[in-house]
């Protein structure tokens, strides 16, 4: 069995069908890429797994994490999930984090959950050099408008791992960032995604490639391709993909 | 439910306005004649009754309504006038101009409708248009505020930017691009402000320094009604209900103009 | 003449009270037909540049000039008739309340005939339906369409883009891309782009200025400055570029 199953996913807003019959499965330590232009239900994908749609979505199918069943899970009982099991890194780390209120502290309110849940004690400095930032006491006395962007999505890979979830999912999370700060926050990702299942969701092949070698591709709301990125990049077999390949070359 | 609120304001404004329209040339009796008959409970032929002079409480309901009207569109009118070209301006002039008026208007700020409604009937007498001067003039620092920290928003946004490239000059963008976007901010605050400014005429004409004594207003209405709190507390309920109904209808019409106004929300029905 | 020079410029905000310099010492002139990437991580000062060419920022240093007149002690009213911008975002760079057929006849300053709407819509390859339209009531990529409506439509002779797809989905870039570069070569403008996107900039421009640290650290002819590039910062920027 593995890590995340899912089975015949389909999330219905009203009458519109945002994700349709998708299923895949993630082994413990694997990841996954999904690939998508936008409106192909990759984002809904991944919110509806870590249950954070709107209650206007209707979700079906079956979402089983480490053999619990998420669809149907009840809002309090997806709140301890995410406290435990599942975290998730969005596009946007300046409106993830509270303007007001600095990182450090935003920090300690996760380590306050997860010492309540575990019994271990951590520190908001260790957990900030943990994913690479030189001067955590700065940086954890900083507000976030005071960070580069660089520093505001480490902030947030380090509010995700606290809880050293199982899965985490991440939602473009280099979208936002310039090229060079895109390549290290990749290379921090590739770290410390190293012993957890990761989903990886992008429009971009070329960030995917840098660490999910499995990938689906989705439009519409459907799984039109999958494998091996290398592969599905060099003979892509639905045109969608293939528009997206030539997407992602850049040429004209 | 979209609109309803449209309508339901509608509703309630388009009856005190029919309410006052009428008073303008019919009531059922005098509302400042004094009659014979007082402190009746409603019935036939004063069907809310009559007040402690034995006049008809629903005639000085009906004859109330012209003053809240007048006092209510007259402030708010003439505030919004005032107040949102000096916010806009305010915002748009450089910074050490439009400093003066933003620091003019919050020392206004601090001088409330019933201190400035003093004053002027100290030198004028208590009138109608005391009140009308004194809540309008207390209403300005509302609109001058609003305009200037929405239009502040405004001139933040590229488009603002893409006019000043296609040579738009101030004046342009602040009739092109400026007011139309502002404008739901002063549809809310022009209602938000017409419930306050009733609310303060009422309550002026209770302390006796808004209209006079021969123009019944729902404010004198309940001060009246007070002597009379415990014998004939219904006295009481008249005219506070038209003030509610008045004020929520203001509330309303402003929350469904708002709507109505933004292309963004007037798709989603 | 170029058609406009910055020489020398430098633009100092004050952020809080504390003078903080965005950009300095740029020397960069773009003549008629030109076609000039700016390249650069966030915060390099790219959009800086842009904006300082096109007389929305003043400059505290040198001078920008516009035909060989400077807009900074003269008028900016003949460089605005001649230059505009696409901006990076078309959801903020619309007037929301205003409808498409207004928002390209802006630059006109007068009021447009239907058929000019219709060309101009025409031109970025958009339907005439769309011109009494909302921009909340198009796509991304159509609204983008529309920006670059409006920046043509007073027949510039400069046109400066600022990451004008990197708000756009992906599919819709290529498109957008292509519509810059066949309205620049066949109205023969001179282009200024600014991205962070090397692969954007090496299909667009033939000329390329790396900034980095509100500097222009390096310049030259695109093949040259990819191939060879000499400044280190060029080189980690090139490094960092994921390609297929």
């Amino acid at each position: 069995m593995s890590f995340l199953e899912v089975d015949d996913l389909t999330v219905r807003f009203g009458d519109t069908v945002a994700v349709d019959h998708v299923g895949f499965a993630v082994e413990d330590t694997g990841r996954l890429g999904i690939i998508g232009a936008s409106g192909s239900g990759k984002s809904v994908t991944s919110l509806a797994i870590a249950g954070l749609l709107s209650e206007t979505a209707r979700v079906t199918g079956s979402i089983r994490l480490d053999g619990q069943e998420l669809v149907g899970l009840r809002e309090r009982e997806y709140r301890e999930l995410r406290g435990s099991k599942l975290s998730m890194i969005f596009q946007e780390p300046m409106t993830a984090l509270d303007p007001t209120m600095r990182v450090g502290r935003q920090i300690a309110e996760v380590i306050a959950l997860h010492e309540r849940r575990s019994g271990k004690r951590l520190t908001v400095e260790a957990e900030l050099a943990r994913v690479g930032i030189r001067d955590p006491q700065r940086v954890g006395e900083s507000f976030p408008h005071q960070l580069s962007g660089g520093q505001r999505q480490r902030a947030l890979i380090a509010m995700a791992i606290i809880n050293r979830p199982g899965l985490v999912i991440c939602d473009e999370p280099t979208t936002a960032l310039d090229v060079l700060v895109q390549k290290q926050i990749l290379g921090l990702l590739d770290e410390v995604l190293t012993d957890r299942a990761a989903l990886f969701v992008s429009h971009d092949l070329a960030v995917v490639r840098e660490v999910c070698r499995h990938i689906i591709v989705m439009e519409h709301g459907r799984i039109v391709e999958q494998g091996d990125v290398d592969d599905v990049i060099a003979t892509p077999e639905h045109e969608y993909t293939a528009r997206l390949v030539a997407a992602a070359r850049g040429t004209l | 439910m979209r609109g309803s609120s449209l309508w339901a304001g509608a509703f309630l404004i388009g009856l005190v306005a029919l309410t006052a329209g009428v008073a303008l040339f019919w009531t059922p009796f005098d509302p400042t004649a004094n009659g014979p008959l007082r402190l009746a409970p409603p019935g036939w032929p004063h069907l809310l009754g009559t007040d402690a002079f034995g006049s008809d409480v629903l005639s000085r309901l009906m004859a109330g309504a012209k003053v809240v009207l007048l006092v209510g569109v007259l402030s708010v009118v003439g505030a919004a006038v005032v107040g949102v070209p000096v916010g806009i301006a305010a915002a748009m002039l450089p910074r050490a101009w439009g400093e003066i008026p933003a620091r003019l208007s919050d020392i206004l700020y601090g001088f409330p409708a019933l201190l400035l409604a003093i004053l002027f009937a100290a030198a004028l007498g208590g009138s109608t248009w005391t009140a009308v001067m004194a809540i309008g003039i207390a209403t300005i620092p509302a609109f001058v505020r609003i305009a200037r920290a929405g239009t502040l928003e405004v001139l933040s946004q590229p488009y603002v930017e893409a006019a000043q490239l296609a040579g738009l000059g101030p004046l342009a963008i602040a009739r092109r691009h400026v007011l139309p976007n502002i404008a739901p901010l002063v549809w809310v605050q022009a209602s938000v402000s017409f419930g306050i400014a009733i609310l303060s005429e009422a309550g002026l004409s209770y302390l006796g320094l808004g209209s006079g004594p021969d123009s019944p207003t729902w404010g004198r209405m309940l001060r009246e009604a007070q002597d009379h709190l415990f014998s004939t507390p219904i006295l009481a309920l008249w005219p506070g209900l038209a003030v509610a109904f008045a004020t929520l209808g203001f509330n309303l019409l402003g929350d469904g103009l708002r709507d109505v106004l933004d292309p963004r929300l007037r798709e989603r029905a | 003449m170029s058609l406009i020079e910055i020489r020398g410029g430098a633009v100092t905000y004050t952020r809080r009270g504390v003078p903080f310099v965005a950009v300095r010492d740029v020397d960069l002139a773009v003549e008629p037909g030109d076609r000039v990437g700016i390249v650069g991580g966030s915060g390099s000062g790219k959009t800086t540049i842009a904006r300082l060419m096109l007389g929305l920022v003043r400059p505290s240093a040198g001078d920008v000039l516009f035909r060989g007149r400077s807009i900074v002690t003269g008028s900016p009213d003949e460089l605005r008739r001649s230059a505009s911008l696409v901006f990076q975002d078309p959801n903020s760079s619309l007037d929301p309340r205003m409808r498409v057929d207004r928002i390209i006849a802006e630059p006109l300053r007068r009021r447009a005939t239907p058929v000019e709407i219709e060309e101009a819509l025409a031109s970025v390859g958009l339907d005439p339906q769309h011109a009494r339209r909302f921009p909340h009531q198009l796509s991304g990529g159509q609204r983008q369409r529309v920006a670059i409506a409006r920046a043509l439509v007073a027949d510039p002779k400069l046109l400066v883009a600022d990451e004008p797809v990197s708000a756009l989905d992906v599919l819709v870039r290529g498109q957008v891309l292509r519509l810059i570069r066949d309205e620049v070569t066949s109205r023969n403008l001179a282009l200024v782009m600014i991205s962070h996107d090397l692969t954007v900039v090496r299909e667009l421009c033939n000329r390329v200025c790396v900034v980095h640290d509100g500097r222009i650290v390096e310049a030259g002819p695109v093949e040259d400055v990819f191939q060879r590039p000499r400044d280190e910062y060029t080189v980690r920027l090139l490094e960092a570029t994921l390609s297929l």
